[in-house]
């Protein structure tokens, strides 16, 4: 069963394991990344962040249409963890229905028009995949942790 | 002494003491168990600062900061609290209320200044490319900010508790309906408590590990290495380290105690750990154009736990090593040093702030119950006679002795384990005994809540069978204990936070009292 959607590029983290993974019943994790996918040293280190019991899955974005649909018809509760903007927008254009999505930390890459000052700030790219995936639907929720204020991402991104 | 100066000592104590919750160290002197009693002491209240410090910091136990998000913090909590209830004569439960406003309120005006300081990074990063730099000045720029934004609060706080209490009267309902929540907060905290660690134990007895050096040593074997476990690698390195190795350490070491000076939210813990990695950067780049490169690539964005970050910084001092040698690429560098913090944030965050925060809270309370003193709990100072200063100050000392022996430990052990780690130890993190803390944390955390329980409902009977309460009375008591106590489990499976329990509870208290029902009576 799919259960939300998330970007955030330090995917699995404190804000994952202690804050989503209890509070929603989060029983497996499916991190979407060609990067990572085809890294088998940091998927070692993404899997020693993940607490006890909770499964994870690696899969790339040729995989992803074919293995969310098994997902979503396991009876594992699944979290997906992506590490940027341009996961959701690929998956939005195979096809893949994306109603909510998390956003959780947009941070490490480097030159996303810094300054701003933001927890989260969003790039040029960022902004038209932004534009792209609201235009079909996707609504934005942008906090760390279940109990922090959500973000106007739209506003934030100066697309509105 | 008169309320004024009471109320700038106030200012100026939880300024201090608000530097070790976020800029430096981490002892977690600023955790409100400790700062109740000092601020209670400034305010002429200490048993009632340190009662009102131990029931913040017990409703706060989970609300921990992950990855950059803020919790209402309870050191602002209790200093507006002590203030308002020694200088202001706020009654106790009144104070603590008016305390958890000001908890909430620091919260937002702490991620403003985190927000404003991140507009130093570009300033400073030109500092770097012209060969100048100086942290000093920016740390005590970065700590006068903490320190005035709390202490100014606390000052505001007291004004407007004086100013509360000298132009508006008593309102019996509301008096009342907050005395009725406040005597069940620590109800509401020993639950949150039992209810975090019964769901950990839960997940331990249900599955199998994910933290097991086998594993990590298994699959990920580059060329060259055989069968070797993570920790017999980490050991043999140790022998090894050499004298200019050890002086080098040390001095990283001294200076992770400033990893989060200058926090913001644009790259985070960056000042503190480009200032941290110095010492390693002027090893290995000795021609200062590589020397000023590596510099600004270590000023960019880290996100990790103020512990774990030891063990980044050792880490990245090793990428730092192999890349100069030209065996791994700036992309492969970055990448990992993103996945290693993360991975080291996730522990960190786990088993300090989740798990041994909340055990040392526990063993102070221990240490007041061995003592002779459980006051806390019923607020029946009526019946126990008046603790002395070194009984109450003995509780958050053994609490922040034990965090702190296990915190600097690690600190040094992850900085020698991420310096000397291996890809097939995962840089250190699988050689560090992380995964035998992390189960019997959660088994010594889930037995101190069930004897804390087990105390709660001990002295709820003492206490009423002292005071000759009607059988009926305790009966109803009983069940709005027993049903206040299962609450947890449904907030903790929502992940919904004790603060907004706490509130909610008082909201709805005040209601009932002003619907004429009599809550008084049913007060624990």
């Amino acid at each position: 069963m799919l259960s939300f959607f998330r970007v955030d590029d330090r995917l699995v983290h404190g804000q994952v394991v202690e804050g989503w993974i209890p509070a929603f019943g989060i029983q497996a994790l499916a991190v979407i990344s060609d990067e990572i996918s085809a890294d088998l040293l940091r998927q070692k280190l993404i899997e020693f962040a993940v607490p006890a019991g909770i499964e994870i899955k690696f899969i790339s974005l040729a995989d992803a249409p074919k293995e969310l649909a098994a997902i979503d018809s396991s009876p594992l509760k699944t979290m997906v963890l992506m590490p940027s903007m341009a996961e959701p927008e690929a998956m939005v254009r195979a096809g893949i229905k994306i109603s909510s999505l998390n956003i959780g930390g947009l941070l490490y890459s480097a030159c996303r028009g810094l300054s701003k000052g933001q927890h989260l700030s969003v790039s040029d790219k960022e902004k038209e995949g932004m534009k792209f995936l609201s235009m079909n639907g996707v609504v934005f929720d942008g906090r760390g942790v279940p109990s922090d204020i959500s973000l106007d991402m739209l506003e934030l991104a100066g697309l509105k | 002494m008169t309320q004024f100066t009471q109320i700038l000592l106030s200012g100026l104590i939880s300024g201090i003491l608000v530097l070790d919750s976020v800029q430096f160290c981490q002892f977690l002197f600023s955790r409100p168990f400790f700062a109740g009693i000092i601020l209670g002491l400034a305010n002429g209240c200490p048993i009632e600062g340190a009662v009102m410090g131990l029931l913040f910091d017990l409703l706060y136990s989970f609300a921990i900061p992950v990855g950059g998000s803020i919790p209402p913090n309870g050191l602002a909590g209790i200093a507006a609290a002590s203030i308002a209830f020694g200088s202001a004569g706020f009654s106790e439960p009144m104070a603590f209320f008016y305390g958890m406003l000001f908890a909430w309120l620091y919260s937002l005006a702490d991620n403003k200044i985190r927000i404003i300081r991140s507009s130093w990074n570009l300033p400073f990063a030109e500092k770097i490319s012209h060969g100048f730099v100086s942290f000093k000045i920016l740390f005590l720029r970065s700590f006068a900010a903490d320190f005035l934004v709390i202490a100014l609060m606390a000052v505001i706080a007291g004004a407007l508790a004086m100013l509360i209490s000298f132009c508006i009267p008593h309102i019996a309902f509301i008096e009342n309906g907050a005395r009725f929540a406040y005597s069940f907060v620590p109800v509401l905290g020993i639950s949150s408590l039992y209810f975090h660690f019964r769901r950990n134990i839960l997940a331990l007895s249900s599955r199998k590990s994910n933290f097991s050096d086998a594993k990590a040593s298994d699959s990920v074997c580059g060329a060259g290495c055989g069968g070797q476990s993570g920790k017999k690698n980490e050991s043999q390195s140790a022998l090894s380290i050499d004298d200019s190795d050890k002086k080098m350490l040390s001095a990283v070491f001294r200076r992770l105690f400033f990893i989060q000076a200058g926090w913001n939210y644009e790259r985070f813990q960056n000042f503190g750990f480009l200032y941290a990695m110095m010492p390693f950067i002027e090893k290995i780049y000795p021609d200062p154009v590589k020397r000023k490169a590596a510099m600004l690539r270590n000023f960019q964005m880290v996100n990790t736990h103020p512990v774990m970050a030891s063990l980044l910084a050792g880490v990245v001092a090793r990428l730092e090593e192999d890349f100069s040698a030209g065996k791994i690429s700036l992309q492969r560098l970055s990448a990992l040093k993103q996945s290693v913090s993360a991975a080291a944030a996730a522990a960190g965050d786990r088993f300090f702030w989740a798990r041994l925060k909340p055990i040392a809270l526990q063993l102070g309370i221990f240490a007041w119950l061995l003592a002779g003193y459980a006051g806390w709990l019923f607020n029946f100072q009526e019946i126990y006679s008046k603790p002395s200063a070194a009984v109450l100050i003995a509780g958050p000392i053994v609490s922040i002795a034990v965090y702190s022996f296990f915190a600097v430990s690690m600190r040094w052990n992850a900085l020698k384990a991420g310096y000397y780690g291996q890809e097939n130890n995962l840089f250190g993190l699988s050689s560090l005994p992380l995964e035998k803390y992390m189960r019997r944390a959660d088994l010594s955390g889930f037995f101190f809540s069930v004897a804390l329980i087990i105390e709660m409902f001990a002295f709820f009977f003492v206490k009423n069978s002292a005071m000759g309460t009607g059988k009926n009375l305790v009966l109803i008591m009983f069940v709005l204990m027993v049903l206040a106590l299962f609450s947890g489990r449904l907030l903790v499976s929502r992940g919904i936070g004790m603060h907004k329990a706490a509130t909610v509870l008082l909201l709805a208290a005040i209601v009932f009292s002003a619907a004429g029902v009599p809550l008084v009576a049913f007060c624990l």
